[in-house]
């Protein structure tokens, strides 16, 4: 295949997107959210990126951007070294979803065989006689029997529907999936069948993930590099085990410390991270995390720390980074 | 204090009635933190909903009896358990994006609870006893919160005003939290939590905390319940129960969470096979054998087990629970920060 080579699957450059706040019917874009303000990653096949951060911190927004079901306000995207400038069909079937919930990403009045059959349609996958046996192969690379296809969404378990989601989205043989939130809706018994299936796909298929989630845990199983975002911000990215071995980031610390622990031999004392997300309309001057931040210094209020390297392919934007206890 | 016995609660089904809750026994004491976990279908929330005399029609309660301070819930009239609904016993639900109306204000929501319950309040006095509850529960600025209307405050205060919602009248003695943390960020999961665990402490309140997040379970709880198609598998004091889970069904559960300490990255994670039984078909028998990798045709298609004393306040629902190996817990270490 000519995709293993050793460019990136995907990269993105100082991507933008801010959305106009309408004060009123008259007043219109005098404020901007910052949803997304100028992020840059590369996802190398075969690799998982993991996106982490709390909920408005931009991580669906940079999902939604990545799949142009947005317009991007800036910055670029290459996908297999090209820059994308408008989501072709072949554009389309390279980058693939799977969703969060799986009861409201399935057509509820179509049979299995027919969700899965309009992409092959749509991207003209294989000849129409080939149809049925390509969603028998892709069903059961997935681990469903064959009988579902003749099933409604409504008579499968939430974990049977996730695996349909899923194989919706390799049937058409895509080299990149976002993966926005793909266990959290299910069941934690079923949450290890998915997961599992979702390395093996990508190990077999050499496919490249970008990984959504707020369960550390389970990125720290299946990503391989961990980027946090804060408030449009990338504000820490580094090597999955580096990472969690030592995050530089003072939200990255707070993030991991308000994580619990499976177990209950070392209760820790909640060490709540005060107050809330600062509004992204509304951003604090200088670093965005230092009205929350224990560390934060009057240079914080004044200049907006970048990333910089702390070693190894560890990025840190934080001005006191080096005081950091590892 | 409140004390569960032989609860059943049955649904009408296509071919006679399906037994959702099935002689369930369980007891929360005084200032106890009792986490109820099992899958979604299990029964848990509805124990939550029988507790509070809610079972959505066209559910009904077949059997059994829930003690409250000596009273049976269950034998009450309508009027009697408005008493305690809210007042003694509250309920927080799943979802703080629905369960606040949106066209009333934050404040009107709070005090309706105290013009039912404490009607001999004057409007001013109960306002001033709002905004102390939500000062209590760290809602930052109460007085301007409490003329917004839902959809201008985020997840976390939502939930906090759920919160006061439920401690408003002051005298609340159990309090039912059904997946309290689930829709939240775990910066604000972890101030709730914390929340929870004071007010537990200083009131001497109960706590039924229901979730399917085990690490929630054993950062707050002083004893576990495992809930499995309707029927009670395993209860047993926190520590113990993490150490030496006896119930297959607990173990798969403990085994299948990415435990980054002691497994390789992009190893496959131990997992539950199958799916769910559905409670209108269960087999005879024990209702896991499907799933189990412990269980022995003979030994567990016949009866249905029974749930057994296995050690002192450690009981289990398993027939062959004398024959399951000691658990391999790899301890996890305090996560390296």
């Amino acid at each position: 295949m000519t995709s293993i080579v050793k460019a990136p699957v995907l990269e993105v450059r100082n991507l933008v997107k801010h959305f106009d706040l309408r004060r009123s019917w008259f007043q219109q874009g005098t404020q901007k959210v910052r949803a997304v303000d100028g992020i840059s990653f590369d996802i190398m096949a075969g690799k998982t990126l993991a996106l982490v951060g709390e909920s408005g911190c931009g991580k669906s927004t940079t999902a939604k951007l990545i799949l142009k079901l947005l317009q991007l306000d800036g910055g670029e995207i290459y996908l297999n070294g090209e820059l994308v400038s408008e989501a072709t069909p072949e554009f389309r079937r390279k980058i693939q979803m799977v969703f969060q919930d799986p009861y409201a990403s399935l057509t509820p009045h179509f049979k299995v065989k027919s969700i899965l059959r309009e992409p092959l349609v749509v991207h003209d996958i294989c000849p129409p006689q080939e149809r049925q046996n390509h969603i028998q192969d892709v069903l059961a690379a997935v681990g469903l029997s064959s009988d579902i296809a003749s099933r409604y969404p409504h008579e499968l378990s939430g974990g049977q529907r996730q695996r349909v989601g899923i194989a919706r989205a390799i049937s058409v043989n895509p080299t990149f999936i976002v993966c926005d939130e793909p266990v959290s809706a299910l069941d934690v018994s079923i949450r290890a069948q998915i997961i599992n299936l979702l390395l093996d796909l990508q190990e077999n298929r050499n496919l490249a993930y970008l990984f959504i989630s707020h369960d550390l845990d389970l990125v720290a199983h299946v990503s391989d590099t961990v980027a946090v975002m804060y408030l449009g911000k990338i504000v820490e990215k580094a090597p999955t085990g580096d990472f969690f071995a030592g995050p530089k980031h003072p939200y990255s610390k707070a993030l991991l410390a308000s994580s619990l622990v499976p177990h209950p031999g070392n209760r820790k004392q909640f060490v709540p991270l005060v107050g809330e997300v600062a509004s992204a309309a509304n951003l604090p001057s200088g670093c965005r995390f230092r009205t929350r931040c224990p560390l934060a210094i009057d240079k914080c209020a004044v200049i907006e720390p970048t990333l910089r390297s702390v070693g190894n392919g560890h990025l840190a934007a934080c001005h006191r980074v080096d005081e950091i206890e590892p | 204090m409140i004390e569960i016995q032989n609860l059943e609660v049955q649904f009408p089904g296509d071919s006679g009635p399906i037994t959702v809750i099935d002689d369930l026994s369980l007891s929360i004491g005084k200032g106890e933190i009792l986490g109820l976990v099992g899958e979604s279908g299990c029964g848990k929330s509805l124990l939550a909903k029988s507790i509070m005399r809610l079972v959505p029609a066209p559910g009904k309660i077949t059997s059994g009896e829930i003690l409250f301070n000596g009273d049976d819930l269950l034998t009450l009239d309508e009027s009697e358990i408005q008493c305690i609904r809210g007042n003694q016993i509250s309920i927080i639900l799943q979802e703080p994006m629905t369960s606040l109306n949106p066209v009333f204000t934050v404040g009107n929501q709070i005090t309706e609870v105290l013009a039912i319950h404490r009607p001999e309040m004057k409007k001013n006095e109960r306002r001033q006893r709002a905004l102390d509850v939500m000062k209590r529960v760290g809602i930052e600025s109460p007085d301007l919160r409490f003329d917004q209307y839902p959809h201008e405050l985020s997840g976390g205060i939502r939930q906090r005003v759920l919160i006061s919602i439920a401690l408003i009248c002051g005298d609340v003695q159990l309090l039912v939290a059904d997946e309290p943390t689930t829709a939240l960020d775990v910066t604000i999961q972890a101030q709730i939590l914390d929340l929870f665990v004071q007010l537990q402490a200083e009131h001497q309140m109960a706590l039924l905390l229901i979730t399917h997040d085990l690490s929630v379970i054993a950062q707050t709880a002083h004893r576990v319940a495992v809930m499995y198609a309707g029927r009670l598998v395993e209860i047993a004091d926190v520590a113990p129960l993490f150490e030496n889970p006896l119930h297959p069904y607990t173990r798969g559960l403990m085994r299948s969470l990415p435990q980054i300490e002691t497994r390789p990255r992009k190893s496959h994670l131990p997992t539950i096979p199958g799916t769910v039984p559905n409670l209108a078909d269960l087999p005879a028998g024990c209702p896991f054998f499907d799933r189990c990798e412990y269980g022995r045709e003979e030994a567990c298609t016949s009866t249905v087990p029974r749930l057994e004393e296995v050690s002192d306040g450690h009981w289990v629902r398993c027939h062959l629970w004398r024959e399951i190996p000691r658990f391999a817990s790899a301890t996890p270490t305090a996560r390296s920060l």
